[in-house]
């Protein structure tokens, strides 16, 4: 015998697939009340949800084009401009190195070749998507949400390992970890400071009593400054309003 | 009640499996003009959702963008291993959300009233109101409540809905009986329409 929820699934599943009520109540002449007006309450909601009128949703897109390419275009000139400048220096040593006689193979472990050099600089992908976590846990750890900054960190410490997995250098980014960590610490519970080390390790610098200053290296990357977004003064989730050009594909 | 409900249509855009999981690859692999298919696909049905919990469509819009903004930092994590997966990880996102939004509004908000046209035509109007719907729904125990917006305001099959909730088919077909027994019992006494 059907149970009365196992009619309702039949008879809704018609209903969403477009059958006509004949159709839909076909097979279910013993139909119990209640089930009819399970489906009627069901239809109602149903209807309830395709009336709200959906907003544009280009705008919205532009927003969240923003948002998960913004970081990408705020920070990868200054980023470039440092790449630029590394690889400018590096090719100046190695002519240096090159035109000295006796030092040809005398390169130190570690130290970027033709073939390794690709690895000296973590991407500016895994940079841009470790900023765009960074942002959503200082924004969790000063609502006090500790389930979503925990989720958070160790969302993190994935692209990290996936980082290493990949062969990336990633001292730039335990740098940006720790710096944006250590502007957020001192407001977390002791309880957990204790998580986010255990998930992190020492990637969580030790409590500052009064903050970072603004000179600390390991703020950001290069001593830049920090993003609008990490301002204290301004609301959780700051929506940008300024319409931009959609994304281009990479 | 003796009329059988005019033809309803699923809310969550529906897509050949095989076409749906060559767009979700896409995007992991970071193609944002695929990810932008995907936001075209589930955005309306991820508004109706937030809709359903947040105080006003400004929320429910910043919402939507947060959803997708944790989505595209996270695709790499996401497996495609069933059909509906992918659709379910997003609202379980989703959910993670709107949590936040809702502890941090301190304010549970059904369906916001200016978004509906009071009156509800044809079949639904023989039983209930949908303003009248919605708030009862408010009432509702939590899970009850979150089974009842993602399954019939949403559109979500019951099996994308146990699994962006990361609860049992039988737990979902549960706490929508009794949801949907609430609602009707509510309905009974008189509280409705």
């Amino acid at each position: 015998m059907t149970s009365n929820v196992d009619q309702f699934e039949e008879v809704w599943g018609r209903v969403q697939a477009g059958a006509p009520p004949s159709e839909a109540l076909a097979g279910f002449e013993d139909l119990e009340p209640s089930v009819m007006e399970d489906v009627a309450v069901a239809a109602a909601l149903s209807q309830a949800g395709r009336q709200m009128e959906v907003p544009e949703l280009d705008p919205m897109w532009q927003r969240i084009a923003s948002r998960i390419h913004h970081p990408a275009g705020r920070r990868s000139s200054r980023r470039r401009a440092m790449v630029l400048l590394l690889a400018a220096a590096m090719l100046l040593g190695g002519a240096a190195l090159w035109a000295a006689p006796g030092v040809r193979d005398g390169r130190a472990p570690g130290e970027p070749s033709a073939v390794d050099g690709q690895a000296a600089e973590a991407p500016t992908e895994t940079l841009d998507r470790a900023d765009i976590l960074l942002e959503d846990l200082t924004r969790a750890a000063r609502r006090g949400s500790g389930e979503e900054v925990v989720d958070l960190a160790r969302a993190l410490a994935r692209l990290r390992r996936h980082a290493l997995g990949a062969g990336e250098e990633v001292s730039s980014l335990d740098r940006l970890i720790r710096g944006a960590l250590s502007r957020v610490l001192d407001g977390l519970s002791p309880g957990l400071v204790r998580d986010l080390r255990g998930i992190l390790g020492d990637l969580v610098p030790e409590s500052q009593p009064s903050g970072v200053s603004p000179s600390d290296p390991g703020a950001r990357p290069g001593g830049g400054e920090a993003s609008p977004t990490e301002d204290p003064d301004l609301p959780p989730i700051p929506t940008p309003t300024l319409s931009l050009p959609p994304i281009p594909t990479p | 009640m003796n009329e059988m409900a005019r033809p309803t249509l699923r809310l969550v855009e529906t897509a050949p499996e095989t076409a749906l999981r060559a767009q979700v690859e896409a995007a992991v692999g970071r193609d944002s003009e695929a990810f932008r298919e995907l936001f075209e696909r589930y955005s309306p049905s991820l508004f109706r959702y937030a809709c359903a919990r947040l105080v006003d469509r400004g929320l429910a819009e910043d919402a939507v963008q947060s959803v997708f903004v944790v989505a595209w930092t996270r695709l790499d994590e996401f497996r495609y291993e069933t059909d509906g997966a992918f659709v379910a990880w997003l609202f379980a996102i989703a959910r993670r959300v709107m949590k936040e939004q809702v502890r941090r509004e301190r304010k549970h908000i059904a369906t916001p009233m200016d978004a509906m046209d009071p009156a509800v035509p044809g079949f639904e109007q023989a039983v209930l109101d949908r303003a009248s719907v919605v708030d009862a729904l408010r009432r509702l125990p939590d899970g009850q409540r979150e089974v009842l917006v993602l399954r019939f305001i949403v559109g979500l099959t019951r099996t994308e809905v146990a699994l962006a909730m990361g609860k049992s088919e039988s737990r979902v077909k549960e706490l929508q009986h009794r949801g949907l027994a609430r609602l009707r019992r509510t309905d009974a006494r008189g509280d409705l329409g």
